[in-house]
Formats: structure tokens, sequence, C-alpha cells
């Protein structure tokens, strides 16, 4: 008997331990609150982001390893081998230097060009050790060379064809991004004014 | 007369035992009680998904806002992104070693302490004191030891290597 009296008032001072029915009721309505604020907060938060994804194709350009990709969220809808600056110095007599590095960064097509002109720059004819025509010269209008079509990213950056398609996937422009034909087509059909380019 | 105080002691005892067997409150309770600590403890696991996912939800508003390429890293099914503002630059596959006695690798933003110019296929990339992605022959620090390590082919850690700076953020998903 005294055992069955000691076990009910432990059992009684365990009860007095744990949180009332009352205390546990508040501490469950608290917790929906919390959870429903969280919930709300999520939802705005996923709401400002999905309104920045415009949907819209952009192109990125690994110069590390020479490879371009079309791409839309988290899809990649095509990848093409291209080439970037090669990474060398040039100088002139007077001093002027040109490296030829793609830069990185992000940026925006300014333009669409078909059958793109190419206006030889100096550092063109420095590397050749040709003297340098004046700026007007017609001598510096070469056709047929970047392909039949470009993409202007500005600051005289450009997607486009090339003529040296043996050298597709190695650092050998001035700086621009050369592609394959096929590949060129499909990056300037799948892109508009303002598609945006990201070089890393 | 002994046995009358008997009588009365037994009879309080047990008056005294029914008391407080009942005092616990009605026979509900139990079952209610259960229901609300089970309840709770629902509730303390979703808030902490939700927790979770709002860390993750603002790191990523943080970086539409900032100009700085980061990394997505999901340990469990060994994938990675490379990532400018919302935009995925490039996804890559790694492997880690579970061999090592590691630090225990939480969800979370990391931050790129050092980037160990390796050349070739060397590089590392050590996030906090606790990550380091690496290729298998990258020559990673003496300190980075006890990391966790993630393994990528050289191509991509060597893409990844020369897209991310120092202080740029890793996001872990577990």
């Amino acid at each position: 008997m005294l055992f069955l009296s000691l076990a009910a008032v432990a059992t009684a001072q365990e009860a007095q331990k744990q949180p009332s029915l009352d205390e546990l009721r508040q501490q469950v309505q608290a917790l929906e609150q919390r959870t429903a604020v969280l919930e709300e907060e999520n939802e705005g938060l996923k709401r400002i982001l999905r309104a920045r994804e415009d949907g819209e194709i952009y192109i990125v350009v690994d110069t590390e390893n020479n490879r371009l990709s079309l791409r839309k969220g988290d899809r990649v809808l095509r990848t093409a081998v291209c080439s970037s600056g090669s990474r060398e110095l040039v100088e002139d007599e007077y001093g002027r230097t040109w490296f030829f590095e793609t830069p990185n960064g992000a940026f925006r097509v300014l333009a669409k060009e078909r059958n793109p002109v190419w206006i030889r720059p100096d550092w063109s004819y420095v590397e050749e050790n040709m003297p340098v025509p004046a700026l007007n010269d017609p001598d510096r209008i070469v056709r047929d060379v970047l392909g039949k079509y470009a993409l202007v990213l500005g600051n005289g950056y450009k997607l486009h064809g090339t003529t040296f398609k043996d050298l597709l996937g190695t650092h050998f422009t001035h700086g621009c991004i050369s592609m394959g034909d096929t590949d060129l087509e499909a990056a300037y059909k799948a892109s508009k004014v303002g598609t945006r380019v990201y070089l890393y | 007369m002994e046995r009358t105080r008997s009588r009365i002691i037994t009879s309080l005892c047990c008056f005294l035992a029914l008391f407080l067997l009942g005092a616990g409150g009605d026979r509900n309770e139990p079952d209610e009680r259960t229901l609300l600590l089970k309840q709770s403890e629902k509730l303390e696991e979703r808030i902490d998904l939700l927790t979770a996912e709002q860390d993750f939800l603002l790191f990523q508003k943080a970086m539409y806002d900032a100009d700085s390429r980061y990394l997505i890293l999901y340990p469990a099914s060994g994938k990675g992104q490379l990532k400018y503002k919302n935009r995925v630059l490039r996804s890559f596959k790694f492997s880690s070693s579970s061999k090592r006695l590691v630090k225990p690798l939480g969800a979370g933003a990391l931050s790129l302490a050092d980037k160990v110019d390796g050349r070739g296929s060397r590089h590392a990339l050590i996030y906090g004191d606790i990550l380091i992605l690496q290729t298998r022959k990258s020559r990673v620090p003496i300190k980075a030891a006890h990391m966790t390590r993630f393994y990528l082919n050289s191509k991509d850690l060597n893409a990844v290597f020369y897209a991310v700076e120092e202080g740029s953020p890793a996001y872990i998903i577990q």
C-alpha cells in the first residue's frame, strides 16, 4: 500500500513537471502562427524571385575551355565549340600595346549583323609588320572573314564566324568569340537585341 | 485498538492513492497531451524546413542584387552549379571522399577563403575552414587535411576556378 502511495506521489510530481494542457495548447498555437508567418514570407520571396525570371534565352561562354552554350533557365539548349582571345601581347614601334584577351562579365547583344564586314584595326597591320593605313583607307574593309552573322557585344567585341575553323576550341582570337557556321547561325537565330551574354 | 488504527491508516492510504492517481485530470488528457506533443513536434520540424528554405531564398535574392559569381552545391546528388544572378553558367558533377574524418558539412553559405593556384589541373578552392573543391591531382595545403573534399574533373574545376573570386559564396543544400 505504501508503495502504491509512493508511486502515486511520483506520478503526480511528474505531472507537475510537464507543461499543463493549456500551456501545450498555447505552444502549438504559437508554433502554428510562426509556421504561417514563415510560409507567407517565403511565398513573398518566391514571388520576388519569380518576377526576376524572364524566361529568355541567354548565351554563356566558358573562355577557359572555349565552349559556348545557349541556355534557358536551367536547360541547356545547345553547346558549341568556340574560340576566345589568344592572351598574347602585341606592341608597335611607338610603344602601343594590345593584349588579346576576351573580357569576362555580363553583356547584352547590342546589334545583330548579317554578312558582317571587318574593319581592320591598327593591331592587325602591326601584327603582320605592315604599315598602318589611314583610318578611312578602303584597304581596312575586309569582307567574308567573319562568317554570315555577328552578334555585337560592344567595345569592338563580337561573336562571329571564322575562316580558321581548324583552330576552333583553342585560344586564337584577338578577343572576339569565334564560332563554327552552324552554331553561329543557331546563336544568331536564337538571340535578339538585348539577349544576355555571360562570359567567364 | 491497534487493529482499528491499522484499518484507518490503510483506508487513508487507499484514499490518498486513489486521490493522487485521479489528480492527473480526466481520462482524455493523456490522449490530448500526446496529440499536442506530436503536433508541436511536427510544427517544429516544419519550421526548421521553412527556416532553411527562407535562408536559401534570401541568399538567392542577395545574389541577384550582387555582382558576383557563386556556386550552389548539392552533396547528396553530387551536383553543382556555377551561377551569376539567377543564371546558370555551368553545371557540373563532383564526388566526395567519405573515408576521411572530416568536420560535418551543414547547409548554408560558405565564403571562398583561398584559391590555391596549382596550374594545370592542380587548382583547389577552399571554402571557409570546412570545404575544399579540387581535382584528384590538386595540391592541397596541409591545413586542409580535416576538410570535406569535393572532387571535380579538371575541366570543370578550371572553369570554376577562374570564374570565382576570393569572398565569393558557395551555398550548400543538404
